[in-house]
């Protein structure tokens, strides 16, 4: 029995007092909506709706007045004019529950309580009217278990985070030019459902050894939420990567972009524990389809189409993918030109300065149809013979943190060079125009219409960006983050400052995060 | 108040104000109530508390001030710290502990070098071990792509491969 509850619910909790509980739930109390009422009907419950309507209160006939039902027996009393309360006296019925809000009053004890298995059957109850009327899973707040409840008094240290506090907020040491790290380091822990992951301690080490990279993560979102103004030294984290990724020697590790993915795959890698057990309690293993922290906020889909010219069959493939590198013009590859102004430049709100690139522009190109050419041919499995075809790429699944990476760093084997050429990006970003299903109804000769604007599902945030100044030879990684909505920070290795959101659009850009802004529950 | 059918089109302007006045001042009764359910409910399952914050935590601020980071702290103020290599366990400078751990985890190009000769028991240039220490220093400062370019007269033509240790290997 919580503590909460009271001994006078024992009285009730006879016979079928759970199907009792449960209809009364569910006619007057979650059910109070006409929609609902003419299910009933449907259902053939006439009885019950006949009683639905009479949802009044059976002395004054008032509606409102905080109208409370018998659990004991048929009647509506007003709780303002104490109706009900004459009833439970008369009647010897202790219990009545608050039409509103569902709460369940003891005219004993004389207040409301709360019984574990009451409450259970209320919730059970409004789940159901919420998938009836369409809502879906509502958000609740988070309760502590009674465990939970100990632990938190005996521990009151805590930390509120209030929009103009510094938690969350630290600088990294530089170990030597290693302003490649620190700035995904920045970019990682300011991804808002990999925090919400590593604070919550929702990682399970499985691991024999000290070596777990996603300890090591779990220990550096410690250390940022610790409140310690000082800058961390993260040669942990490097000595664990180096060790995870040996690839990583060398001249390539200089590279930002390098070291996320490198990052990101150990991580995927170290995450085994964490996986989801299917039905059977077997984990799901399958490296494929992997169901990860990694997998679930950064794995995405991208579908590739080549159809053969002559007989048009289309063969698709879809690969995972992390992040989406992008051509910039400039580069010795040749850059589509698009005009300026044209569908689409206007829908992201970017900075058009007159002649500069934008990243929808990138990502127009990057999923145009590519004639392969002559020298190229793809052997179709239509025609049975090598044929001309064009390829296109879009987006079939998009992840919930979307990672560009604009390829300013040239290595062919005639140059090596770093292009400046400004790209303009925007604070929130709609990709919708890339996704495959967009090219599907496209093709079928329905263009967008202004429903694809209302579809919440493509619509993303920028809320990291990583910044290489210099050139090739020597140069130096900054990042801006973005905290509490609208606050973003300059992080330069170990010094920690108040941007504005103009410093960011402006900068150069190389790496760009855009978190998913609506995330539906599944 | 008792429910009854009104027939909408029989209301003037003044009964339609003071109608939607009324709702109004349900909708607000009803929401100030839920608030009360959730304050009561949380006060009689004992998490009420969890609310209060330590007085600490209530000073960190940001700063926006020039010359300041967003703690207050004046720039550049972290110049001697120190980290242990996991490897080692030696203490070691935290700014040069990246070019450290790359010779201690074996992982540069130059320490595979020292390693790939001790290996194959090469002993008999030991003026080029020498030099090869003062190279080594010479790597702690040359930490960015620019390196292999200083470098090149005394390396082999490949600057980009990580593995040139093995082709130095094959030399001899």
């Amino acid at each position: 029995m919580s503590p909460a509850g009271c001994s006078h619910v024992n009285g009730y909790k006879v016979d079928n007092w759970k199907q009792n509980l449960r209809v009364i739930y569910q006619c007057f109390v979650w059910s109070g909506t006409a929609e609902t009422r003419r299910r009933k009907v449907l259902q053939g419950d006439a009885g019950w709706t006949e009683l639905a309507k009479s949802c009044i209160c059976h002395m004054c006939g008032a509606h409102l007045n905080r109208l409370h039902s018998c659990l004991y027996c048929v009647f509506f009393g007003c709780f303002t004019k104490k109706h009900i309360h004459e009833h439970a006296k008369n009647k010897r019925h202790n219990l009545a529950v608050d039409l509103l809000y569902g709460g369940i009053y003891c005219f004993v004890c004389q207040d409301y309580i709360y019984d574990k298995d009451m409450e259970q059957i209320a919730k059970e109850e409004q789940r159901k009217a919420w998938k009836l009327q369409g809502i879906g899973e509502k958000y609740t707040t988070w309760e502590p278990t009674k465990r939970e409840l100990e632990l938190l008094r005996h521990n009151p240290k805590r930390r509120k985070i209030t929009t103009n506090c510094t938690i969350g907020l630290r600088g990294l040491i530089n170990l030597g030019n290693t302003c490649f790290m620190n700035c995904i380091v920045q970019a990682l822990t300011h991804t808002p459902l990999l925090r919400d992951f590593f604070l919550s301690d929702r990682h399970k080490c499985e691991m024999q050894s000290n070596s777990c990279l996603v300890c090591e993560m779990s220990q550096l979102f410690q250390e940022f939420y610790s409140g310690h103004r000082s800058p961390h030294i993260p040669f942990r984290l490097l000595h664990l990567v180096w060790t995870h990724a040996r690839h990583l020697a060398g001249y390539e590790q200089q590279d930002a972009h390098e070291f996320l993915i490198a990052a990101l795959d150990v991580l995927h890698r170290h995450c085994k524990g964490d996986t989801i057990r299917d039905d059977n309690g077997k984990k799901t293993n399958n490296p494929n389809h992997c169901n990860c922290i990694i997998d679930q906020i950064f794995t995405g889909g991208l579908q590739s189409d080549v159809t053969c010219q002559v007989c048009h069959g289309v063969s698709t493939t879809i690969d995972p993918f992390w992040d989406i590198s992008l051509d910039l013009p400039g580069s010795s590859t040749p850059f589509w030109p698009l005009s300026p102004g044209g569908d689409g430049s206007t829908v992201n709100g970017e900075s058009h300065l007159s002649g500069s690139t934008t990243l929808t522009d990138c990502l127009r190109r990057f999923t145009r149809p590519e004639h392969l050419g002559s020298s190229a041919k793809i052997k179709c499995g239509g025609c049975h013979s090598y044929q001309e075809s064009t390829k296109q790429l879009t987006m079939k699944k998009l992840p919930i943190v979307a990672c560009f990476h604009l390829k300013r760093f040239e290595h062919s084997a005639k140059l090596r060079r770093k292009i400046t050429t400004y790209v303009s990006f925007p604070l929130e970003l709609d990709m919708t125009p890339f996704m495959a299903s967009s090219k599907e109804s496209r093709m079928n000769g329905q263009y967008q219409q202004s429903v694809e604007v209302l579809n919440n599902d493509n619509k993303y945030s920028l809320f990291a960006v990583v910044n290489h100044q210099g050139t090739l030879e020597s140069g130096h990684y900054t990042s801006f983050i973005r905290q509490h909505k609208d606050q973003w920070f300059k992080c330069d290795d170990a010094i920690i400052t108040k941007a504005s959101i103009k410093d960011v659009l402006d900068s150069e850009g190389y790496l760009l995060f855009y978190h998913k802004q609506f995330l539906e529950y599944e | 108040m008792k429910m009854e059918e009104v027939s909408m089109s029989s209301l003037d302007n003044s009964k339609l104000e003071a109608l939607s006045q009324d709702i109004l001042s349900d909708l607000v009764e009803d929401a100030c109530l839920g608030l009360c359910f959730e304050v009561h409910r949380a006060v009689k399952q004992g998490y009420f508390f969890l609310d209060d914050t330590d007085q600490e935590s209530m000073r960190d601020f940001i700063v926006d001030q020039p010359g300041l980071d967003v703690f207050g702290q004046v720039f550049n103020q972290w110049k001697n710290k120190e980290c242990v290599c996991p490897n080692c366990s030696r203490s070691i400078a935290a700014s040069r502990f990246a070019p450290h751990l790359e010779k201690c985890l074996g992982m540069g190009r130059n320490s595979s070098r020292i390693a790939n000769r001790i290996v194959t028991g090469n002993n008999t240039n030991n003026k080029s071990e020498s030099d090869q220490e003062d190279n080594d220093d010479v790597n702690d400062n040359d930490w960015s792509y620019g390196a292999e370019k200083k470098k090149k007269r005394k390396s082999d033509k490949n600057p980009n491969s990580p593995r040139r240790s093995k082709s130095f290997k094959h030399k001899s």
